[in-house]
């Protein structure tokens, strides 16, 4: 797609957007919420360029130029571009001046409300006011701020995307503003008004995940009110949107942890805690300079972008598959499932999921093992394999993205770039200054819980051969039930259990090493992270395994237990995570914690202690969440009653009876 | 640390057992038998077997291997011995959680019918300098107490009733020598939480209260009182004895029947609530 299409397509899309007055509240803008454009079949792609959304753009950049500043910008007379360069920068300043135009159709139109409606002309002349000043100047008020953050936010992708830092980047507008001219609550409000339009978008996955708390580029504390009072808005607001996250590090105030104990206590799947002291160092170490490692955000889920500095690519390589291919020399269980499957939500259509796994590679015949030794070293080169397919396919996404007639960033990301706004270089091609391309690892302990059952059952206590337990799981263990029972049994991560947490930790070690002595011959540092996405899907594709887990059951997510598997309560989960050095994972290795809310005499003050002893222990990332689990299990029989019912998903939250029956099953498993 | 004790269970995560996080080891053996008890495999000190009739797929494996060789959960033993030195390095375990307000728990049954071994564990948990809680019923000889003095920062104890005939009534025995002690302690200056299991009609008067708030006011020590109420919990755990289910507070507004108590403890009295009735 060249410049003249993009920009054929922009003003195809900018014309056709419904221009949008509010009969209440004061930000203007259309919701179109995706559920209705998703069933409708009306989910298309404009053609405006690449951007895949999970990442968020320079809001900082957009508050300190406005939209004039950015046209300006993009058309400043540059010396020596070429000529790719030049029509890629004038696309940009087209494309936002577009975008200006449509937020002045805006103003326009509640300023003709409000001259038919003189008992809300105050209200709609706000608007108009607010909407018309942001065609001339930057935003000068917190309310203009958001008013535009909104609007950029909402035209970037048809569906959803990223925020990132909101408390860094508004902060300057807030600390304008409050208290002298808008109090505190009027900015919670203004806060939760915002927050009601991102849930009324509805999109399920939503990927709205906002980051607040960490440091700044030189290392301080950038905690600030507005991070606060971003929690505080989303406690009180009702909705499932945005996602909140939370930067945690040394010198963050006791009021942030108060508050993220306070959202977590709220019981609904939001505060996910991010250890700066577990995450920093290593990003540095993997060759990204001090102060973008600093600045990290995360995308749409859980993985770190650089907020301001990277885009993010990401693909996930499933452990559990890997360990069938090795046990049936480079084939699946013959027996393995292929149901059709719903990504999240129970209202998506089904399909059939593929893992992109690289099949037909044998590994060696697993019956010719003659110790568990000889057995691992034969899955480990399975493992391998599957690893370096996956980075080879990188290293080609890798060449098609930067070679110099690549696909072209879309001109609202780019214009959000501060280097492709002066010298017209696409973002993807040198605009954004980290490269982040992120290898993720799939499900490690419940693979580490089917080699521990391999282990035990034909080489320690030879309960069967080999043979006859890959006989038991291409039967499903239909005639081998007492196997089953045994291997259930066993003990499996999550339970302080060192066999099976240094199998998990061994796996670990062995993925981030595989990714990190990968020579990228762009020159890439791709980044490992020992997360998983779609393991409700991967595991609906997986035949029986050895950890006596049946055709479909589930698998675990990221670096947690297998749902119902941890049964010696939360300290021993956090210690059997803790054995992995989970920092190497640096893309993103989350822990999740689900207590249930009626767990003895659980107080803030217990969840307090939960969040420091977390990052003492070593984790990265934590997604502690306390659930009522009656609520849940009554919510799948009475959906109906329980619509406002939210909880933490994969690297979202939505509402639990919009979801997938497997993954509601998921989410309860979960919890201790 | 060759001695060895009858332990049922190690619970990690302990929130009702003291302040803070904490790691309680539940001891076997008592010396009451309170008719609401909870943890009626506690009784005996020797370890047994509980079975689960429900969990039970008729497999016959613990006919050939014993209640060990069940898969199902159906046949679980219950208690083990146990070294010191074994027991104390479980609870160390969660040593990082204790740092803030935790630390470790002897409960039971009742812990001080195996003082030594006790004493022994909270010597060492004393070295490596963790917080130690003893959660005793007291209805043990003045000497078991003494044993665990110097190695123990709270006392959890429990008063049934203050009169004796109600006392014995409810748990088999009277309660001279559990007064006797919670005086010992009183002398010592250790903190103390009093725990009080109230069950509507039985050991709830407002003359018993009465005469419990005197005697709670004459002891030092005493920094906070729970109001437990006796509910219905382990119905299964009595059928997996083979024993019938106690019923108590059946009907019972649970929370009118602590606030009237309270009423009458002229002290600080707060049960430790859960996390939804505080948030």
């Amino acid at each position: 797609m060249n410049t003249g299409e993009i920009l054929e397509n922009f003003t195809r899309m900018i014309s056709g957007m419904e221009v949008s007055v509010p009969e209440e509240g004061i930000l203007a803008g259309p919701v179109r919420p995706i559920r209705h454009a998703m069933a409708s079949s009306r989910f298309v792609n404009y053609g405006i360029g690449w951007d895949n959304a999970h990442f968020p753009l320079d809001y900082g950049l957009l508050m300190r130029e406005g939209i004039p500043g950015i046209i300006r910008r993009a058309s400043r007379p540059a010396e020596n571009l070429s000529r790719e360069a030049a029509e890629y920068r004038r696309l940009v300043a087209d494309c936002w001046r577009l975008i200006s135009g449509y937020i002045r159709r805006h103003a326009d139109a509640a300023e003709e409300l409000a001259s038919s409606c003189p008992e809300d002309a105050a209200r709609l002349e706000r608007i108009s006011r607010n909407c018309r000043s942001l065609t001339e100047r930057p935003p000068e008020s917190f309310e203009e701020g958001l008013q535009l953050f909104w609007f950029i936010w909402r035209l970037r992708a048809y569906y959803t995307s990223s925020i990132g830092r909101m408390d860094r980047h508004l902060y300057p507008l807030y600390a304008r503003d409050v208290p002298d001219r808008i109090s505190r609550e009027e900015a919670c409000g203004l806060l939760i008004e915002l927050f009601g339009l991102l849930t009324a978008v509805h999109s399920g996955d939503t990927l709205m995940n906002l980051m607040v708390g960490g440091t700044d580029e030189e290392g301080r504390d950038s905690t600030n009110d507005l991070s606060l009072l971003i929690i505080e808005a989303s406690i009180r607001a009702p909705g499932s949107e945005p996602h909140i996250n939370i930067r945690l590090h040394e010198n963050s105030p006791e009021s942030l942890r108060d508050a993220a104990a306070r959202m977590i206590a709220d019981c609904r799947g939001q505060g996910v805690l991010y250890y700066d002291r577990n995450i920093i160092p290593d990003l540095v170490r993997r060759g990204i300079p001090v102060e973008y490692a600093r600045s990290y955000a995360n995308d749409g889920c859980t993985e770190l972008t650089f907020d301001r500095h990277s885009a993010i690519w990401f693909w996930q390589m499933e452990s559990m598959k890997t360990l069938e291919l090795a046990l049936f020399r480079g084939t699946e269980n013959p027996a393995a499932p292929h149901s059709e499957y719903r990504k999240w939500a129970a209202w998506q259509p089904a399909r059939l999921f593929e893992s992109k796994l690289r099949f037909g590679f044998d590994s060696g015949d697993p019956c010719d093992c003659e110790s568990f030794e000889s057995f691992l070293q034969l899955f480990l080169r399975q493992f391998r394999y599957q690893i370096r397919c996956m980075l080879e396919e990188i290293s080609r996404e890798i060449i098609r993205n930067e070679a110099p007639d690549g696909p072209l960033t879309s001109p609202i990301a780019a214009g959000l770039v501060e280097k492709t706004l002066d010298t017209g270089t696409d973002p993807m091609r040198g605009g954004w200054e980290v490269r982040n391309y992120q290898l993720l690892s799939g499900s490690l302990p419940t693979t580490a819980d089917c080699l521990y059952g391999i282990r035990r059952a034909v080489f320690d206590e030879q309960r069967c051969t080999m043979a006859e337990l890959l006989e038991a799981l291409q039967g499903n263990f239909e005639d081998d039930e007492p196997l089953r029972a045994w291997l259930k049994q066993l003990p499996k991560f999550g339970n302080d259990c060192d066999e099976t947490d240094f199998l998990a930790a061994m796996l670990a070690d062995e993925f981030c090493t595989c990714v990190e002595e990968y020579e990228d011959p762009s020159g890439v540092m791709i980044l490992p992270g020992i997360y998983n996405i779609d393991f409700n899907m991967f595991a609906s594709v997986l035949g029986a395994s050895p950890d006596g887990r049946k055709a479909g059951d589930p698998i675990c997510a990221h670096f947690s237990p297998t749902p119902g598997c941890a049964v010696s309560g939360p300290t021993a989960v956090i210690a059997s995570a803790s054995k992995a050095a989970l920092h190497r994972g640096c893309a993103s290795s989350p822990l999740y914690l689900s207590l249930p809310r009626a767990m003895g005499a659980l107080d803030l003050q217990h969840i307090r202690t939960l969040i420091d002893i977390c990052g003492e222990a070593g984790l990265p990332i934590v997604s502690l969440s306390v659930y009522n689990r009656e609520l849940l299990e009554d919510a799948r029989v009475h959906p109906e009653k329980h619509g406002d019912l939210i909880v933490r998903v994969w690297g979202f939250n939505a509402r639990f009876v919009d979801l997938d029956a497997n993954l509601q099953d998921h989410i309860i498993g979960r919890i201790l | 640390m060759k001695e060895k004790g009858y332990v049922m269970h190690v619970q990690r995560f302990s929130l009702n057992d003291g302040p803070g996080i904490r790691s309680t080891a539940f001891l076997k053996g008592c010396s009451l038998r309170c008719a609401w008890c909870h943890n009626p495999e506690s009784w005996k000190t020797e370890p047994q077997t509980l079975y689960y009739e429900k969990k039970c797929v008729h497999c016959g494996a613990c006919a050939r291997g014993g209640a060990e060789a069940c898969l199902y959960g159906a046949r679980v033993m219950v208690g083990r011995l146990c070294s010191a030195e074994e027991l104390v390095t479980l609870l160390l375990r969660d040593m990082r959680f204790f740092a803030c307000g935790g630390g470790v728990t002897f409960s039971g049954g009742e812990t001080l019918l195996q003082a030594d071994f006790t004493a022994v564990c909270l010597r060492e948990l004393k070295k490596a300098g963790v917080h130690t809680c003893v959660d005793t019923a007291l209805h043990v000889p003045a000497e078991a107490v003494q044993a665990v003095i110097p190695y123990t920062d709270l006392f959890l104890a429990d008063l049934k009733s203050i009169n004796p005939d109600v006392h014995r009534q409810i748990t088999g025995a009277g309660n001279h020598m559990i007064l006797d002690n919670l005086r010992l302690i009183s002398r010592t200056g250790i903190p103390m939480w009093i725990r009080m299991p109230l069950a509507a009609g039985i050991n709830d008067s407002p003359e018993d209260l009465r005469k419990t708030a005197d005697f709670l006011s004459g002891l030092a020590g005493v920094v906070r009182v729970d109001l437990l109420p006796v509910l219905d919990h382990a119905d299964e755990k009595y059928r997996a004895l083979g024993l019938e289910p106690p019923r108590f507070s059946r009907d019972v507004d649970v929370a009118a029947l602590i606030h009237r108590a309270a009423g009458y403890l002229d002290t600080d009295s707060r049960g430790t609530l859960p996390l939804h009735q505080i948030i």
